[in-house]
């Protein structure tokens, strides 16, 4: 699923975001590619979402870390992103501006509350409620971080500058999810990232010319050293880890099956050939 | 087993949430729809805006607006049309415009919209300034936006500097590679830097010209015969703090005057 979900957001994004605008093709990319696909698999099963899908609360402590853990992590990942832009500019070139005209007030607004709002719940049970979930049963407690680097790769969408960033944080959503067994954690350190995103990136104009600012380096390394510290104080549900840790032990022989490897390998060089295609851009073959 | 009140809740809540958003995005999305279908050229919201139908009548010179500025204020200009046939629009200042040997700068405009448009910046010394517009009796609509943002006032000294002819006041960072007392000189296509690229490298240029009589100007022209002009002898005498990104290559800034009087001060940052 998450093969056929990364191609048809591309494809979709390539039809819909000329005709519709910015902000509701990220409506539709979150609504019909991400969100619907788990929704309407736990219907046709019957699953209980709560459950399955982990959609519950969690303490309000918890609530509170997770969306400061956001905050402070954002920092870390933009600058991540910053340094790996620079790089692929000053080693392979750079990618020409496409003459975009501004977006409308009312495609601003589709575009913060679908950064802000939708794009946490959505993309959360997407990758941490089913994905997670899947992983999980093949690898137990690491299903996490494999849903990380799956998560990471999927943003190549964005740019080859966005896999590292969107990995770690991707790793500290699943881990939030891991620990509190609760998806509202991870949501809301989605969130927060996203919030930071918005508001702090869109004022942070940094060029190739003028280089990283000293500030950066040091925000960057206490963005990433509060937010695991936050993540260290998360009040861990013994529930949560132990049902993981019991359905890997009970159900040891599981294994990911031939169809499921095949996609996989596919999602893979599907992302591969997008993180191509950007290389041959950058070097202007195409 | 027993299911807690709380886990309904969380799951209730988000789907309120979706739900809502549902409404909200298709409510955005049409009248995103309507509004677009409205104007037929989308100037960005945070302009002013004219628009003027066209079918009306036809126009020579028409003002459109006339605005007042009470401190330096860098202008910016934003125009649009649905419609092909050759319309001008000018702009009149009453006050200097940095960079420009006169006060008024006109524009042809033909068809431009969707993600096309015309669009340029002006640094106006405090007065007044209007735009007009000439065109012909025909279908269509034109947009002109504009949006006025005071100036820092130590750049702006700076730049006014430059405007009068101290030349040597160059951005932070930057070093001078070239200057030349141009003293009637006729040249074309001088090279009087080579900047060598190893990868590709972000690099800031600043060129200024100062000129009495004659012509000069300064073009960047690349391996693949890539051109970008830097300045124009009347609407473009001061190029600050432009940033390029050049691939590996070398690189020529080729000098350009006509029985020229005045001076050319070049700087870059690396």
């Amino acid at each position: 699923m998450f093969f056929v979900t990364a191609v048809v957001t591309l494809a979709g994004s390539v039809f819909f975001q000329p005709k519709l605008g910015i902000g509701a093709n990220l409506w539709i990319n979150e609504f019909v590619y991400i969100l619907l696909p788990p929704l309407a698999i736990a219907g046709a099963k019957k699953w209980p979402v709560e459950d399955v899908y982990r959609l519950k609360v969690t303490s309000i402590k918890n609530r509170i870390i997770s969306f400061l853990s956001g905050l402070c992590m954002w920092f870390f990942a933009f600058y991540l992103s910053t340094v790996a832009r620079m790089l692929l500019d000053g080693k392979i070139g750079v990618l020409s501006a496409s003459s975009q005209a501004e977006p409308s007030v009312y495609q601003s607004i589709l575009l913060l509350i679908g950064m802000i709002v939708l794009a946490p719940i959505c993309e959360e049970i997407f990758f941490r409620g089913f994905v997670q979930k899947a992983y999980e049963g093949y690898s137990g407690k690491y299903g996490f971080v494999i849903t990380g680097i799956i998560f990471g790769a999927y943003h190549v969408l964005n740019g080859i500058s966005e896999v590292l960033p969107a990995t770690i944080l991707g790793l500290g959503m699943g881990y939030l999810v891991y620990k509190t067994g609760s998806l509202s954690a991870s949501m809301l350190f989605h969130s927060a990232a996203n919030m930071c995103a918005v508001f702090i990136g869109g004022a942070i104009d940094i060029h190739t010319v003028s280089g990283i600012p000293v500030w950066l380096h040091i925000v960057a390394v206490a963005g990433l050293s509060i937010s695991i510290i936050l993540l260290t104080r998360t009040e861990g549900v013994a529930e949560s880890t132990a049902i993981i840790d019991e359905e890997n032990k009970a159900d040891e022989r599981k294994r990911i099956s031939g169809t499921g490897v095949l996609f996989l390998i596919l999602s893979a060089l599907y992302l591969l050939a997008v993180a191509v295609l950007e290389i041959l851009a950058r070097m202007k073959i195409i | 087993m027993a299911v807690n009140p709380k886990e309904y809740f969380m799951k209730k809540t988000v789907y309120a949430i979706l739900i809502f958003c549902l409404v909200i995005g298709v409510c955005l999305t049409v009248l995103d729809f309507m509004s677009a279908g409205k104007d037929g050229i989308s100037v960005p919201s945070d302009l002013s805006k004219v628009v003027v139908e066209l079918n009306e009548k036809a126009r020579t010179d028409e003002l459109l607006f006339t605005r007042e500025l009470d401190v330096p204020s860098i202008v910016d200009l934003y125009i649009q049309s649905d419609d092909n046939s050759v319309k001008y629009i000018k702009l009149v200042s009453e006050s200097d415009i940095l960079g420009m040997s006169g006060r008024e700068v006109s524009y042809m405009v033909r068809s431009a919209e969707g993600t096309s448009y015309i669009s340029s910046s002006f640094v106006i010394l405090p007065g007044r300034y209007s735009v007009y517009l000439t065109s012909e009796q025909t279908d269509g609509r034109i947009a002109v936006g504009y949006r006025e943002t005071a100036m820092d006032t130590s750049e702006f000294e700076r730049l006014y500097k430059i405007h009068r002819g101290d030349l040597y006041n160059p951005p932070e960072g930057y070093t001078e590679i070239y200057s030349v007392d141009l003293a009637g000189k006729s040249c074309k296509d001088e090279v009087v830097y080579t900047i060598s690229a190893n990868g590709t490298e972000g690099i800031g240029l600043s060129v200024y010209t100062y000129l009495e009589k004659g012509t000069a100007w300064v073009d960047l022209i690349g391996e693949a015969q890539s051109y970008m002009g830097l300045g124009h002898p009347d609407f473009n005498r001061i190029c600050d703090k432009l940033e390029i990104a050049l691939q590996r290559g070398e690189y020529e800034i080729r000098l350009n005057c006509e029985d020229a009087e005045g001076r050319v001060y070049i700087f870059l940052k690396r």
